[in-house]
């Protein structure tokens, strides 16, 4: 390969694999002092457009799969519908009895979970919501729980009033119910189509979350053990 | 509509790997790093609406560079600013570094950023995102001599405006 060849090459294509470019990179005197100056801009140069990426870019590309423009429905007036529903499913499942607490979440979910995760992808909801739904139920939820928080509303219990959430993960939405007045004698798994439930004891109440995965429930357990408390001069 | 456990998975994966370099080169592009996040979250918010079309996940991070530079194009060339804000973002990138390798590395960047674009977008689609010449022919419609053109005189006006700066000799011996 001519010199003058080589050196353009070094210039233009300083990654190229071709066999006579290969063999001239290695060959001795003015070949091999070029290539060396040739790598080691190279080197300066790739590390200087390696520009540390913000912390938070990986979250906010995660969140995208929550953002929509498409809706047909405002999506206040889709929130706001959710919670009138919500309402009278409270009136009408108070007249209900189920037979075990897995048979209510199961019905439950059944009922308008699926629905639910679906307004809530594209709903964002405001610390003040969180703060007063919770309260209704004499409890509260930390911050870093309340991030996660893309939808929640009051809804029936066995038990009383709880709180039906939605919350973002990384591999998608998962449903905590909360039951504030429930206490269980031993935290396990149900059986939902699709799905994935796991029931677990929080230091007061307990709580379903429901998921895709059992690796994402687990990974979510943390979240919701430390960040709802009961305060009982909240509740009203 | 049950939510599509694979189809989110599939989207992360892409994301995983390439929301990086993507970035970067957003920033070669656009010089200001809320205008590169930006255009990053929208080229993701796209093949995330769009993913059902990436039939090949071989070729997923030439569909991405593309949504993004058709976003570029679209929407975001005319919001980029007459000067850079480079130093903002890069200023706390060294910590490891001495202050002579550091004077060394911003003098590459500025240098890299008063690139005219015609030398800047093929050099960033080699050296961040590691296209290869036929591969950034594809890209800009160019042919792949046009390219390698393009690359040539990128890395020598490069090293001509490091020069220019006040470096002498060989431009290795600044670090």
């Amino acid at each position: 390969m001519k010199f003058s060849d080589f050196k353009h090459l070094l210039g233009a294509d300083p990654y190229s694999q071709d066999p006579e470019f290969l063999r001239a990179r290695n060959q001795l005197g003015e070949f091999a002092e070029a290539a060396r100056e040739a790598d080691d801009f190279e080197r300066h140069l790739l590390a200087a457009a390696a520009v540390s990426p913000p912390e938070s870019l990986h979250d906010d590309i995660m969140r995208t799969k929550f953002r929509s423009r498409s809706l047909a429905l405002p999506i206040a007036m889709a929130a706001s519908l959710f919670l009138a529903l919500g309402a009278l499913a409270i009136m009408s499942w108070n007249q209900q009895r189920f037979a075990s607490l897995d048979e209510y979440i199961i019905s439950h979910y059944s009922h308008d979970g699926q629905r639910v995760e679906r307004v809530a992808a594209n709903t964002p909801v405001s610390l003040q919501e969180i703060e007063a739904i919770m309260a209704s139920v004499g409890a509260t939820s930390d911050p870093s729980l309340a991030r996660k928080i893309r939808f929640l509303k009051n809804c029936p219990t066995p038990d009383g009033k709880g709180v039906h959430m939605v919350l973002v993960t990384e591999s998608g939405p998962v449903t905590v119910i909360y039951m504030p007045n429930t206490t269980i004698e031993e935290e396990h798994g149900l059986t939902l189509e699709g799905k994935h439930a796991w029931l677990v004891a929080l230091d007061q109440g307990a709580a379903a979350l429901i998921g895709d995965s059992d690796e994402q429930l687990q990974q979510l357990q943390p979240s919701i053990r430390q960040g709802i408390a009961r305060n009982e001069t909240l509740a009203l | 509509m049950k939510y599509d456990a694979d189809r989110s998975k599939r989207f992360d994966e892409v994301a995983g790997q390439y929301a990086t370099d993507l970035y970067r080169y957003a920033l070669w592009l656009c010089g200001q790093d809320a205008l590169a996040k930006d255009l990053v979250q929208e080229t993701f918010l796209r093949a995330w609406r769009a993913l059902d079309s990436l039939k090949n996940p071989a070729a997923a991070k030439g569909w991405l560079i593309t949504i993004l530079r058709r976003e570029f194009a679209r929407t975001f060339e005319r919001k980029v600013p007459k000067f850079t804000e480079l130093d903002k973002v890069m200023v706390a990138d060294e910590p490891d570094l001495g202050p002579d390798e550091q004077v060394g590395r911003h003098q590459i960047r500025e240098g890299i950023m008063r690139l005219p674009v015609k030398y800047r977008e093929p050099l960033m689609l080699q050296i961040v995102m590691g296209f290869s010449c036929e591969e950034i022919a594809t890209q800009l419609g160019l042919t792949k001599s046009a390219v390698m053109t393009q690359l040539f005189r990128a890395r020598e006006k490069l090293k001509r405006v490091l020069h220019e700066d006040g470096v002498t000799g060989k431009v290795y011996e600044i670090f």
